[in-house]
């Protein structure tokens, strides 16, 4: 059992930084993050893709989930529970926005990057997928 | 309801006896296909109207068309059983008053009486004839000879099999289509026969000269002889049997049974008697009343516009006018039907349909195959087909030939009925003839009402019950419309079609993605369909619509195409193919200051940067200095090119200059899939344009142009939609139906679906229609206006929001030594905009620790 370190309240942007309904990519303490503004608030996922890596700031948000950009799998934005796919979820961070600035806590511990620090996300193990994508990118390489 | 008012059932056995009560009744006198269609269509109309039908054989009504199956021995069962046309519960169960072996004497139309061989007397208030048709027998000597038989109902039918089992030598008299069907009968009884034809072709309303050739050596390998203009001027005898035919130049021919089918002659005495007014049959009008008014007449004893008709397939026509008429509602009025027939004719396949000779057409012909198909044209429309020996493509010439479709190439029109399937054919194309049953009947009960099996389709439209050579068709639209049990919703969070979603947002004025989520289907917004909706509302709205970025893909947010690396790829528009030195070097110094990692020549013709990251795509643009190639999107791809009459020997037509402005005149606009399309100088088609969404080729003296082609996932080749003669309709035309498609496809929907979900016919009479085609010109170009507005590149001056293209800045501690993932979307931290925020900010440490994560 590793000890947590929470570093509580790192100020990654300011409120407006974020357009309403999307997510940008910031990196903290070298950990790469999604961070997302809706009319509900802001949320905080890890930035990568459990199915194969797609970055998740770039997805589209929608019903308080985002889906990645590259073959739409959902995750639940407030707790980043893998929604309607077997790919695991991922990593949600606690978020706040203090009179225009916006907080991210984040754990410190090297040790923590086996674990999951959110229960809720820990439900599902990330497994390798072999699986073909359900969805598609909305556009192939096709010039 | 009916407008009679209904009689109190007296009688729910069906087996009524003739002395119902006097009231408001329906009575139809004759139980053929035609008595029976008219029983039905009442009772869809009316449950409750009294009907009562008079047969004057003794067993139910029975269907004629299967009687050369039944002659030729192929129906195993019961001379009847197969052929009844409902079982016995049916009347029962639909309250219809059967009198079998009743045969009407006289009609008195002053009292509304009929009296009958019973010796009752029967009221009615609307009468129906269905009297049919006797076998047209000639005048001759003989004719009354033993041997001698009609080919007409079932008695006749077993007389004649039994007869044909024991015969030496066989005449049919009567070379049309129930000749044959009888002369093929016969020898399927392995009994010779020879055809004897009054005129110099068989089938000389059904066949032209040159498939009538065709069918003589089928026929003779079957050892059935065809004995050409040759009249019948008397039957011989021996012991009142007949034993061969003399014609009018004085040569006889030896036959021990003889079959006639000259024609038919419509049963009128029984109207005659009463005074309603007959010529060749009991004259109707075109809502089927005779000069009685109370009386209508319908099938083969009717005589409508000086026609008589001997096949199936308008009785069902007649069958709904009647009962409109009887209910004294109002309907179409009948205006003639169009004569066809599918049958078997010495073991080939026949279908002949309307005017088979025209005044121009294509023929194409196997004569080693017995194959010979041809589309008869008149007037530019179609008019007429023949098909035989290969008959793929029946249904769409019915339909083509009813809807009069405008025909610019007969043979590639031929070409393509054979390739078409059951899920080319419009929803109105008629299924089954024999009782009037649409595609869109059989998919509406699949769809809308449920039913997964043919059976149970078949027993509730009634489609395939008729003479059955319906069939399979019915069974491939049952498969095909049960591919989704459910209708084709935008998107499975909204029980909404795409119709229904854009309905409501042209009624509401809706013009942005939120508003529409809000008010449509759950409410709530879903990922799935936020894109369609955002493509939704700025179709409907002719792009002036309230753009919300968020509801768009990331793509269509950065204008560039996410790789698997959470880069993107910049495909600058590169029209026709069509590139210069200039730009080539533009391309190729952007290429290296931004460190692109592949540079490739992609199959639409144009170049691929890869691997660019988000953050230089701004500058990239910039610096390349050409517009957005819509690589990414839901949009005009390209117009791909071959050099056409600049430069290659077999150009025809100015390719590049066509693909050139079509790329001009479309890109910029987004469609409900991608669109690719392609200009070929000629016929070599070296711009593969036959297998785009939309394509042009150039033919001597004129361009065709192609719709519904891909290479893809799926290969499909183009419908040719028309022959145009200018570059400038060729553009029109195509134009069109891109705007056709903008309005009417589906989201994801790709022209290869969409064309024959649609329907080449469809799309036809919309685009080439001179006010439909007007029309959507002009919405595209209120599109194409809204759209101009902005080369989406130009954002790299006007982004929506400043950080647009920009991740957020790096936060670092202020210890090292955590753990850095370099994933994707993870900038490098030294590339980082400056925009005030300072790159490098220190670790903020504030309290007390927030409770909740949002």
């Amino acid at each position: 059992m590793t000890e947590t370190l929470l570093i509580e309240g790192v100020r990654v942007c300011e409120a407006d930084d974020v357009p309403v309904g999307e997510g940008r990519a910031v990196t903290v303490a070298g950990r790469p993050l999604a961070i997302y503004r809706t009319d509900e608030g802001f949320f905080a996922l890890d930035n990568t893709c459990t199915h194969m890596g797609g970055p998740l700031a770039d997805g589209l948000v929608a019903d308080e989930t985002v889906a990645c950009p590259l073959h739409d799998r959902r995750f639940e934005l407030a707790t980043g529970r893998a929604v309607g796919h077997e790919c695991g979820g991922v990593a949600a961070y606690p978020v706040e926005d203090r009179d225009g600035d916006v907080f991210v806590t984040v754990p410190l511990l090297e040790s923590l990057a086996a674990d999951n620090p959110e229960p809720d996300a820990g439900a599902e193990e990330p497994e390798p997928e072999a699986v073909p994508a359900g969805g598609e990118s909305p556009a192939g390489n096709t010039g | 309801m009916s407008e009679n008012g209904h009689l109190p059932r007296v009688n729910g056995s069906g087996r009524a006896t003739a002395s119902s009560p006097a009231g408001s009744r329906i009575v139809i006198v004759g139980g053929g296909i035609a008595g029976q269609s008219v029983c039905e269509q009442l009772r869809e109309r009316d449950p409750e109207v009294s009907v009562t039908l008079v047969c004057a054989e003794p067993h139910l009504p029975y269907d004629r068309v299967h009687l050369s199956d039944l002659l030729s021995g192929e129906e195993p069962s019961g001379p009847l059983g197969e052929l009844q046309l409902r079982p016995e519960e049916w009347y029962d169960d639909n309250r219809i008053e059967v009198l079998l072996d009743v045969r009407v004497e006289r009609i008195d139309p002053l009292a509304g009486e009929l009296a009958l061989s019973s010796g009752d007397t029967l009221a009615y208030d609307k009468l129906a004839l269905a009297l049919g048709s006797q076998p047209l027998m000639p005048p001759i000597p003989g004719i009354d000879l033993a041997g001698v038989y009609a080919y007409r109902g079932p008695n006749d039918t077993s007389a004649i099999r039994a007869a044909a089992a024991e015969a030496s030598y066989a005449a049919v008299i009567g070379g049309g289509l129930l000749g044959l069907e009888a002369a093929r009968g016969v020898q399927a009884q392995g009994c010779p026969v020879t055809v004897v034809h009054l005129m110099d072709r068989l089938m000389e309303r059904q066949l032209d000269a040159g498939a009538a050739q065709m069918l003589l050596p089928a026929m003779e390998e079957l050892d059935m002889e065809v004995m050409l203009e040759r009249q019948t001027a008397e039957l011989l005898g021996e012991d009142g049997c007949v034993r061969g035919l003399r014609f009018s130049d004085g040569e006889e021919l030896a036959a021990d049974l003889v079959a006639v089918s000259i024609g038919i002659r419509p049963e009128k005495e029984l109207a005659e008697l009463a005074g309603i007014d007959c010529n060749r049959g009991v004259i109707v009008d075109d809502r089927l009343r005779t000069s009685e008014p109370d009386v209508v007449a319908l099938g083969e004893c009717a005589e409508h516009r000086g026609v008589v008709y001997g096949i199936v397939a308008p009785i069902y026509e007649h069958a709904k006018v009647a009962a409109d008429t009887l209910l004294e509602r109002d309907g179409d009025d009948y205006r003639g039907s169009l004569p066809w027939a599918k049958l078997k004719v010495a073991e080939v396949d026949l279908v002949s349909i309307g005017d088979v000779e025209g005044d121009g057409g294509a023929t194409s012909a196997l004569a080693d195959r017995r194959e010979y198909r041809k589309i008869a044209i008149r007037d530019g429309r179609m008019a007429g087909a023949i098909l035989l020996g290969d008959t793929r493509g029946t249904e769409a010439l019915l339909e083509a030939v009813r809807s009069g479709e405008r025909i610019d190439d007969p043979l590639a029109r031929l070409a393509e009925a054979a390739e078409a399937g059951p899920e080319d054919l419009p929803d109105e194309a008629q299924v089954c003839d024999c009782n009037g049953v649409c595609k869109g009947d059989i998919v509406r009960a699949v769809t809308e009402d449920g039913m997964s099996s043919k059976q149970e389709v078949m027993r509730v439209t009634r489609a395939g019950t008729g003479c059955g050579s319906c069939k399979p068709l019915v069974s491939d639209i049952v498969a095909i419309a049960g591919g989704g049990n459910e209708p084709a919703y935008l998107c499975p969070c909204r029980k909404q079609t795409r119709e229904d979603v854009a309905e409501q947002i042209m009624a509401k004025g809706y013009e942005a993605v939120s508003e529409v989520s809000e008010a449509c289907g759950t409410g709530r917004e879903c990922g799935l369909c936020k894109p369609a909706l955002a493509y939704l509302v700025s179709q409907i709205n002719d792009n002036r619509h309230r753009e919300e970025r968020s509801a768009r893909h990331i793509n269509d947010r950065v204008h560039a195409n996410i790789q698997n690396d959470g880069t993107f790829s910049v495909v600058p528009r590169m029209r026709g193919g069509v590139t210069n030195s200039d730009q080539l070097r533009r391309i190729a110094d952007a290429a290296d200051k931004y460190g692109v990692r592949m540079i490739k020549v992609t199959g639409s013709q144009r170049i691929d940067l890869l691997g660019v990251q988000k953050e230089d795509l701004p500058a990239i643009w910039e610096d390349i200095g050409m517009p957005s190639g819509h690589a990414y999107g839901k949009a005009i791809r390209m117009v791909k090119s071959c050099v056409g009459t600049d430069f290659c020997r077999f150009g025809l037509g100015d390719s590049i200059k066509l693909g050139v402005e079509l790329e001009g005149a479309w890109e910029g606009l987004h469609t409900p899939a991608k669109v690719k399309s392609g200009v070929s100088g000629c016929p070599r088609n070296c711009a593969e344009a036959t297998v785009k969404d939309i394509g042009v080729v150039a033919i001597e003296g004129g361009w065709q142009v192609y719709v519904g082609g891909a290479a893809g996932g799926t290969v499909r080749k183009g419908d040719v939609l028309t022959t145009v003669e200018t570059a400038v309709e060729a553009q029109r035309i195509a134009t069109a139906f891109l705007q056709l498609y903008r309005e009417h496809a589906s989201f994801k929907e790709r022209t290869y679906d969409f064309v024959p979900r649609f329907g080449l016919e469809e799309i036809r009479e919309q685009v080439l229609d001179e006010d439909h085609q007007a029309a959507l010109i002009e919405r595209y170009r209120l599109a194409k206006t809204a759209a101009a507005a902005g080369d989406p590149w130009l954002e790299r001056r006007r982004p929506y929001h400043p950080r647009q293209f920009a991740s957020l800045d790096p936060v670092e501690l202020p210890q090292a030594g955590l753990p850095g993932a370099d994933g994707p979307g993870d900038p490098d931290p030294g590339d980082a905009p400056d925009d005030g925020h300072p790159a490098d900010r220190e670790l903020e440490l504030v309290g007390p620790p927030p409770e909740a994560d949002k």
